[in-house]
């Protein structure tokens, strides 16, 4: 019951842990602060004690001074009846103030006039003088209250007949029950004060003030320079055998200084303990909100799982060694059909669904593994499903050990992998054919390489220059040794120059119309002769072939370029030849035919003669006969002449 | 109708032949023979010619004044109306004869060695010319 109860109280505190914190806060700082007021009390006691024992000397010392004032007016009392004053006052006082130190002097006053005095030495002013009728200083006054109390009773402080400030202790002498004279005492205020011990001037830590309620005006008068404005403790009391006051004052209370560290230090103390108690509440509940955030984050974990188990096409189990239990999810159901008999299964009975061919090594190999001392396990066997199908699957696991190598607890997964499976073996049939397809390509390729090598070479060992441009920029693409060799440029020199380069100025303008009919035909293209630069500058005549081809996706032209200077310095010479030839023939048709037609005239006259006249001598044909000579041997000398010309230019 | 018919060439031979082919040809009785054309040239121009037109039998290689040298300043002296050329020459060179005929007053053209039928064609042309 008394627990049930505590526990009660404690379950509020730590509900609210901000109230128990503050209430905790309070409680420390009230019984604190308890403390320093009772403290404060203490000092305050502290201060006054000290200052009422300092009254207590002070008016120790005042009574001293009275009691030897009144000793020796007593003694003065005592003598007068006894000695003559006329003759021995003198003697009488030097022996009062010597065992009285504090007495100034000493007079003898008789039906209020004084009549001696001791010292005489700086008090012979007042001989003679009359107190009970002084109405001018007022001295009377308290001549007069003296007599009525019939007791010692102090006058003054005030301004003396002799001069400087006293006060006068007076004791009335009554001779038949009358008053007769005064026994007087006077003690100087320097005196009074001496014996006081108290300088106004120092730093004292108290103040003290004598004051009097003037009998003549009723004025207070202070003996002291007043001051003002202090806080500590205040004593006052009433001296009667002069009417006095004495007030004594502590100047600065430091009672309130003296609480303010302890004061602090509580109020921080109660606060550290206000904050303790509210984490000391809080504690717990900030213990139970991480708890619950926990929970909560396990809680969704094994919701996510088992979602996910179920989600997965893979079977998800564990193996306690421990307890010997086996838990498989419900993806076994769905995977191999078996119901839920199937979750109850054990190790042997789950081993005895393998496949017969694989069952055997399989077993073997879990036995191995855990037996040794590998940490995962996997497995691909057949396993028999519940339609008597055999599933292909693939069981993974990862197994914890004891310290001593023997299994504790086995996780894993059990995947049916059976669309896998075909799936691998189509994938093998492709890569196969796609095997096939790929060497035929490579012997294609091998074939295109081969080809495209033979091109390659045709165009580099090709004796006749050849190079490729791009149609647009005009930029040599490539060259081969011949145009190197022609051209006199080396191939980087070739690489770096448009094909306007090795033309001379004034061929460029052709070029320009023969791009431009070269951009608008296709295929190949007899370009005709141009005139080209080499290097060094010599001009070669060249006869251009060309065909548009594709180099790496753009438009180029592929050129071949016959040197043909020499051959068309063949062909002038030829002509020169020609024309000489021309020119014999011209002769031969002239000059050779010449002789040998009048040959023929001559002989066709001849015959005409003859048939004639047929009966003419030979003789009469003389003439004709020596014109046939002459033709002749002309004929002779032309051809003499022919042979001459031809050696002639053959020799040219 | 008369006319006159001469022969430029400047082989002696050459003349010989011609002038006995022209004669037995019955073309003309007397041709006036000439060695070479500047000749025959101031001949024609001593001589003009009027209503009586002249054949020349003009040969083309000669080498002091060829046969197209005596064409060509026939026809800058304004002397060649009436006149009628039969070229006579040994070249078998078409050139020549492609030249030959761009001259209005060449008439027909003779391939030495000539017979005899040569000449009357080509003086029958001649004739045929100038009955018109």
């Amino acid at each position: 019951m008394e627990k049930i109860k505590s526990y009660r109280y404690l379950r509020i505190f730590y509900r609210f842990p901000v109230i128990s914190g503050l209430l905790g806060f309070i409680t420390a700082l009230f019984l604190g602060q308890l403390i320093t007021l009772k403290e404060y009390q203490i000092f305050l006691d502290q201060e006054e004690d000290e200052v009422i024992s300092y009254s207590s000397l002070v008016e120790d010392k005042i009574s001293t001074v009275l009691n030897s004032s009144y000793s020796a007016a007593a003694i003065l009392g005592f003598l007068h009846e006894r000695v003559d004053f006329e003759r021995e006052f003198d003697i009488i006082g030097e022996e009062i103030l010597q065992r009285l130190p504090y007495i100034d002097a000493v007079q003898w006053n008789e039906e209020g006039v004084i009549k001696y005095v001791y010292p005489m030495e700086g008090n012979a002013a007042s001989i003679g003088f009359d107190v009970l009728n002084d109405t001018i200083t007022h001295k009377n006054i308290e001549a007069y209250l003296a007599i009525e109390k019939d007791e010692l009773y102090f006058a003054g402080p005030f301004e003396l007949k002799q001069g400087g400030m006293g006060i006068v202790g007076r004791l009335p002498i009554n001779k038949d029950g009358n008053f007769w004279a005064f026994s007087v005492v006077i003690i100087r205020l320097e005196t009074f004060f001496e014996l006081l011990d108290y300088d106004p001037k120092a730093n004292n830590r108290f103040y003290v003030q004598f004051s009097k309620t003037n009998p003549s005006t009723g004025i207070e008068e202070f003996f002291l320079p007043e001051e003002k404005g202090y806080d500590g403790f205040h004593y006052v009391k009433k001296i009667n055998d002069g009417n006095w006051t004495l007030s004594i004052q502590l100047k600065q209370s430091e009672a309130l200084k003296r609480v303010l560290p302890p004061l602090i230090l509580r109020f921080l103390v109660s606060l550290i303990i206000g904050i303790a108690l509210y984490y000391l509440a809080k504690l717990p509940s900030i213990l139970q909100k991480e708890v619950s955030r926990k929970s909560k984050a396990l809680r969704r974990t094994i919701r996510r799982f088992n979602m996910a188990s179920e989600a997965i096409s893979e079977a998800v189990w564990e193996w306690d060694f421990s307890k010997n239990k086996i838990y498989r999810s419900r993806n076994f159901v769905s995977l191999f059909g078996y119901k839920l008999s199937f979750f109850k299964m054990n190790q042997q009975m789950f081993e005895n669904l393998i496949h017969p061919d694989d069952r055997v090594q399989t077993s073997a190999r879990f036995k191995e593994f855990l037996e040794g001392n590998d940490k995962f396990w996997q497995q691909e066997f057949r396993f028999l499903k519940e339609n008597g199908d055999y599933a292909h699957v693939l069981d993974k696991g990862i197994l914890q050990r004891n310290k001593n190598g023997s299994p504790r607890k086995f996780f894993g997964a059990i995947q049916d992998i059976t669309l896998l499976k075909e799936r691998e073996l189509q994938l093998v049939k492709l890569n196969q054919k796609l095997d096939l397809r790929a060497k035929e390509l490579q012997l294609a390729f091998l074939q295109l390489e081969d080809s495209e090598k033979r091109y390659r070479e045709l165009f580099e060992l090709s004796p006749l220059p050849m190079w490729v441009y791009d149609l647009d920029t005009l930029k040599f693409l490539d060259v081969n040794n011949a145009a190197i060799n022609s051209y006199g440029f080396t191939r980087e020199e070739f690489l770096a120059k448009t094909i306007e380069e090795i033309r001379p100025i004034e061929e460029i303008p052709v070029l320009e119309k023969e791009l431009e009919k070269r951009k608008n035909l296709k295929g190949f293209i007899f370009s005709g002769n141009f005139r080209h630069k080499r290097k060094n500058g010599e001009l070669i005549e060249v006869e251009i072939s060309s065909n548009k081809i594709i180099l790496k996706g753009a438009p180029a032209v592929l050129v071949l370029a016959v040197d043909v200077t020499l051959r068309n310095k063949y062909i002038a010479a030829i002509e020169v030849q020609n024309t000489k030839l021309k020119e014999i023939a011209w002769i031969q048709s002239h000059v050779v035919r010449a002789p040998l037609a009048r040959l023929v005239g001559l002989v066709d006259l001849l015959e005409m003669e003859k048939i004639e006249n047929p009966d003419r001598s030979v003789a009469s044909f003389d003439e004709l006969f020596t014109y046939i000579r002459s033709s002749a041997n002309e004929l002779d000398a032309v051809i003499k002449e022919i042979i001459e010309k031809t050696e002639r230019i053959e020799l040219d | 109708m008369s006319y006159r018919v001469f022969i430029i060439d400047e082989h002696e031979i050459d003349l010989i032949i011609l002038r006995r082919t022209v004669i037995k040809s019955g073309l003309h009785q007397n041709p006036r023979l000439f060695r070479n054309g500047l000749q025959a040239l101031e001949h024609l121009s001593l001589n003009p010619v009027i209503n009586e037109p002249v054949l020349i039998f003009l040969d083309i290689y000669m080498p002091d004044f060829s046969g197209y040298d005596f064409l060509e300043l026939l026809k800058t002296l304004k002397i060649d109306s009436q006149v009628h050329i039969i070229i006579v020459t040994s070249s078998v060179n078409n050139e020549d004869k492609k030249r030959m005929s761009e001259y209005e007053n060449v008439i027909s053209y003779v391939h030495k060695p000539f017979k005899l039928e040569d000449i009357q064609r080509a003086g029958n042309l001649f004739l045929e010319e100038i009955s018109r």
